[in-house]
């Protein structure tokens, strides 16, 4: 294979024409801006000891990352690896991947991107397996890089996440060298360890997400329920409309393994506070009756009372609000 | 002899993390939606075994085993949930609307937490604290996640 691969490479004279690399647009990201210099040079260095072959490998490295596409360390099955050296090439390339799901490229994009180039060199020596010195200097790279990324990718990571609701979200994290807010879907911070240092917030892609995060969003609860249920003015009973919505409710409740029912009672202003407070209980015992005594079996209720004292829309005293008259059940 | 069975059963016990249980206590907070794997909650010094539908209440510690997760939703409808192996402490939870008294305190000590605002977030949100080891998260109605590596 490797023959074939040089007779191919040494056809395209195209292909190991580094002026013409290192000419391409740089990567967007560190990461990649970073790596993309760092396999020109080491194709620089080959084409320098006439290994025209890895020097084009290289570049076409270099090529993809300014293409936009994303580089994993090499493969294994690209290059004849000596048999000895199979199993440690193999261990280095696992750690080093699963650093970079952990946001290494991220956080510490420089050592990730000297990690990787340090790989993949060392594969590159390693399969000429003549070099020793070369093969233990880009392995020595390898190494002190890995160290240095796994060291800061033991800081704590604070992210915040698409929520599907309206209005503004945004999280502070602060810590004793400083405080970083969060305000965009995906967007993280790392905490460093011991010394409370933060990263500017930055966007983790999918893969690090899923990597970090993904049993925890499996577990995540089936969100509560929340109903409201109308009255009508000075009274406990239910608007028609509200009363159609019961067998939803119902329904949300049997869903349920041994939910929780909160069912707070609220009024409008018309009529003195301490009136209001004991219509709010009624309406709010009126609701729960109306769930017991439909259920097959008894659940969790847990009822409260507001009064007058938290409306929906805010109004001066005496003005009768429809929507203030209400009960909120909210199924968890 | 029979207080290494005792613990063995504790363990096995332990496994079993998605049988019912359907009991409120006044002092309750939240309750355990989902678990599966190894879920113990830790609460006066005492292990107890998490199940669905089990009272969380103020100043349990939450601990995930290897293949353990939980889903907990609490009194003021905020939701938590943790990956395997983590540790969490409901340092303190308030919710008294009447009394506008609203506080959730918690600590991330090891592991995974995602954590989803409730009414405490829109009321109040500058009583809604999450502590990890090197620092403090606050939030204003949002999907949090925070990754501790533990010591």
């Amino acid at each position: 294979m490797g023959l074939a691969l040089a007779v191919g490479v040494a056809g395209c004279a195209e292909r190991y024409d580094i002026a013409r690399v290192r000419a391409l647009p740089v990567p967007a990201d560190d990461f990649s801006a970073l790596l993309f210099a760092q396999y020109i040079a080491l194709a620089d260095d080959e084409i320098a000891e006439v290994d025209w072959r890895d020097g084009a490998r290289f570049l076409e490295r270099a090529e993809a990352l300014s293409n936009g596409q994303a580089v994993e360390p090499e493969e294994l099955d690209n290059r004849e690896i000596p048999p000895d050296s199979v199993a440690n090439l193999a261990a280095s390339r696992f750690r080093l991947i699963s650093a970079l799901l952990r946001g290494g490229g991220i956080f510490a994009p420089a050592e990730a991107a000297t990690a990787q180039a340090a790989f993949d060199c060392w594969m590159q020596e390693q399969e000429e397996n003549f070099q020793p010195r070369d093969i233990g200097a880009c392995q020595n790279r390898y190494l002190a890089a890995m160290a240095r990324l796994e060291e800061i990718l033991e800081g704590d990571v604070i992210a915040i996440l698409e929520d599907g609701r309206a209005g503004q979200s945004a999280v502070e994290v602060v810590t004793s060298a400083g405080a970083v807010v969060l305000n965009t879907p995906g967007a993280a911070t790392l905490v460093g360890d011991v010394t409370g240092t933060l990263t500017d917030p930055r966007v983790l892609p999918a893969e690090v997400m899923e990597t970090l995060f993904g049993e925890a969003i499996d577990a995540e609860p089936t969100p509560p329920e929340r109903f409201v249920l109308y009255f009508e003015e000075g009274t406990n009973d239910l608007t028609p409309a509200s009363l159609d919505l019961v067998p939803a409710l119902l329904q949300e409740i049997v869903g349920r393994e041994s939910p929780r029912i909160d069912i707070v009672g609220h009024t409008d202003r018309v009529g003195p506070e301490a009136f209001n407070a004991t219509l709010s209980r009624r309406r709010a015992d009126v609701v729960r009756a109306l769930i017991t005594d439909q259920l097959p079996q008894p659940v969790v209720t847990i009822v409260s009372s507001s009064g007058e004292q938290d409306p929906i829309v805010p109004t001066a005293d005496e003005v009768a609000e429809p929507l203030n008259r209400r009960v909120e059940v909210t199924v968890r | 002899m029979k207080q290494a069975i005792a613990r063995l059963a504790l363990v096995a016990a332990a496994l079993l993390c998605a049988g019912k249980v359907s009991f409120a206590q006044d002092l309750e907070v939240g309750v355990v939606r989902n678990c599966s794997g190894s879920v113990t909650i830790i609460r006066n010094g005492t292990e107890v075994v998490a199940n669905v539908g089990q009272s969380i209440r103020g100043d349990d510690v939450i601990e995930t085993g290897s293949d353990g997760t939980i889903g907990v939703i609490l009194a003021d409808a905020s939701q938590i949930s943790l990956g395997p192996q983590s540790e969490f402490h409901l340092e303190d939870f308030e919710f008294e609307p009447l009394q506008q008294r609203y506080s959730i305190l918690a600590r991330v000590l090891q592991g995974t937490l995602i954590y989803i605002s409730g009414d405490i977030g829109r009321l109040s949100p500058e009583n809604v604290r999450i502590e990890v080891p090197w620092g403090v998260v606050g939030l204003r109605g949002t999907r949090l996640a925070v990754s501790v590596e533990g010591p």
